[in-house]
């Protein structure tokens, strides 16, 4: 009887994707929307840097192939006039193929090489959206991007409605995540992470395997870059900085990267955080970097398994418990 | 034609000859033998063959076609399978995750098909669980089929490494000291399900092993190694009484030969 009321999994997302539907017609707080928005955009970078991450790769790049996506996309609106729906696809496709190129000559180098190469591949996306300032723009960067075209006069450019689409994003990322973690290609990903050689020796084609994780998680990337371009009306180089890409590994650490779940848990935590330090008077935003930092360094210290980890463990220490009272309870009788 | 060809093979590291214009056929269907001393070139043939290192010379051919260059999936994926001398394994995977890494190249499952998840990728990935299941009870492991690995004994663990190269379904199965470690009764019955499932499916065997006893009554065929060269070749039987074969395990005698206790 208890048992049929425990909670599973499935129920547990069931709520959060229904609350997350419901949110806007109990709460019009915009400031909690575009927040939300901001997160869910956050969880789909910080995915894709953990699908990555399944095949024991560290890329560091995240946040150029969604300027990648996002500039891709702007620049098709905004000069050619393109549909923005189109574009938005465009976007995912263009960083995928960035990736692709990018990924066949930089994953023949492993592990901490391939973190340093990808380092130096944000700052040279950065470099040339600075520089060629004909077509990017500059450090200026773009302004006046418009809003998504509207669909069936359905007109898309209030909070609400970027917040739909960012959520819609979420969960399509999401389920293609859950359908990789659960089918053979998530299998052959974590194969290689574990023993890269013994893969090959099953006929597992490394650079290619890797190159799918990279490009799978740069096409999602690249949609959520057009989606950010619209949602902000404005994009330069300082919105794909390195130091985005660094937040969306410490996202991914923080949250776990074992587990599917451990960036939205992460990204959820950490983009929380801040939101809930500000309700404190008086206080300065400064100090931050001092709060991610130290939370950064006792997760890794206390529980490498990321926050999903930790609770995974507890849950299952709760378990053993449990079952060894039970034995002795059984003893005693 | 024989199924696996090497011609003038050597490898060289900085000074050492570590295969020295080597010589092997293997015929399709054989379980062929390689043995010698320690150092004697034997891993280094498996890893020439399975494209972990190059060769400095010489030609590989599988059924005529040059193999020598391909990557290691390259030459995998042409259907020749090794197992490693330590036990190499997924260790933090179940014991069933570790045998469907071995089905890859003939799971048949797209991309495509594993991202959509429709029944006939469901009806596949379920016959493959099925066909993972029906290897791990070839060698007794079905029970522990949801075990990670790295909680198995060391036979189970040799074993499974075995299962893998199975499962991958080879044309040609290598095999590096699959025994290592194991007890005698182990070492027999191992063996065992190894020749009844080679023979059965009709796949071509190399078997490395240092210790003579343990190939002795499971080759067609016996090569022997030592100092990266071939000594000596053919059955069991004449191996064991060819004379540069003991003096390369046994060191030289100054006396006349002893025929030892089994005369």
């Amino acid at each position: 009887m208890l048992k049929n009321r425990r909670l599973t999994p499935n129920m547990v997302l069931l709520v959060i994707a229904i609350l997350l539907i419901l949110f806007p017609m109990l709460s019009g707080n915009k400031y909690y929307l575009r927040t939300i928005t901001t997160l869910a955009i956050a969880i789909v970078l910080t995915s894709g840097f953990r699908l990555i991450a399944l095949t024991g790769q560290l890329s560091i790049a995240q946040a150029a192939f969604m300027g990648v996506g996002a500039y891709c996309s702007t620049l098709l609106i905004m000069n050619l006039g393109w549909n923005s729906w189109i574009c938005f696809f465009l976007a995912g496709f263009a960083a995928a193929l960035t990736a692709g190129i990018v990924g066949f000559i930089t994953l023949r180098i492993k592990e901490i090489y391939f973190a340093i190469a990808t380092l130096a591949l944000n700052e040279l996306f950065r470099l040339i959206w600075v520089e060629w300032d004909t077509l990017f723009g500059g450090p200026a960067g773009i302004v006046n991007i418009p809003s998504p075209d509207p669909i069936l006069g359905i007109h898309f450019g209030s909070v609400v409605s970027f917040y739909y689409i960012a959520v819609l994003l979420l969960f399509s990322a999401t389920a293609m995540m859950l359908r990789i973690e659960r089918s053979r290609i998530g299998l052959i990903f974590s194969s290689i992470r574990e023993f890269d050689t013994l893969a090959a020796s099953l006929g597992v084609n490394l650079i290619w395997e890797k190159v799918k994780a990279f490009m799978i998680a740069c096409f999602f990337a690249g949609m959520a870059g057009a989606l950010y371009a619209h949602l902000q009306h404005f994009i330069s180089p300082v919105d794909f900085t390195l130091m985005d890409s660094v937040m969306f590994l410490l996202y991914g650490v923080i949250g776990g990267l074992e587990s599917v779940w451990g960036p939205a848990v992460g990204c959820t935590v950490m983009i929380f955080i801040p939101v809930g330090l500000r309700l404190i008077p008086n206080y300065n935003p400064v100090i931050e970097p001092i709060i991610f930092g130290g939370i950064l360094i006792l997760v890794m210290r206390f529980c490498p398994g990321g926050l999903v980890g930790l609770f995974q463990k507890l849950v299952s220490d709760l378990k053993k418990t449990e079952s060894q009272k039970g034995e002795q309870e059984h003893a005693a009788a | 034609m024989p199924l696996l060809e090497a011609e003038h093979l050597s490898i060289r590291f900085g000074g050492l000859k570590a295969l020295d214009k080597l010589d092997i056929q293997i015929e399709e269907g054989e379980i062929l033998g390689l043995i010698g001393p320690n150092g004697a070139g034997k891993s280094t043939f498996i890893n020439v063959v399975s494209g972990f290192h190059k060769p400095s010379s010489g030609r590989i051919t599988l059924n005529g076609e040059n193999i020598v260059g391909l990557r290691m999936d390259q030459i995998a994926s042409k259907g020749i399978i090794r197992t490693f001398q330590v036990s190499n394994l997924f260790m933090s995977s179940s014991v069933l995750r570790n045998i469907q890494v071995g089905f890859h190249l003939q799971s048949g499952i797209g991309f495509w098909g594993s991202i959509l998840g429709n029944s006939k990728t469901r009806r596949q990935e379920q016959v493959l669980h099925e066909k993972a299941l029906e290897i791990s009870n070839l060698f007794n492991m079905g029970h522990l089929s949801n075990e990670m690995t790295a909680n198995l004994p060391h036979g189970h663990q040799r074993e499974l490494g075995v299962a893998m190269a199975l499962a991958a379904e080879p044309k040609l199965l290598m095999l590096d000291e699959p025994v290592t470690g194991m007890i005698a009764e182990e070492t027999l019955r191992f063996m065992n399900t190894i020749r009844a499932i080679t023979k059965k499916k009709g796949t071509t065997t190399l078997l490395i092993e240092h210790d003579m006893k343990a190939v002795m009554g499971f080759c067609d065929r016996i090569v022997v190694l030592n100092f990266g060269k071939k000594i000596a070749e053919g059955t069991p039987e004449k191996i064991q009484k060819n004379q540069d074969v003991i003096k390369a395990y046994l060191g030289e005698k100054k006396d006349a030969q002893n025929p030892g206790p089994a005369s």
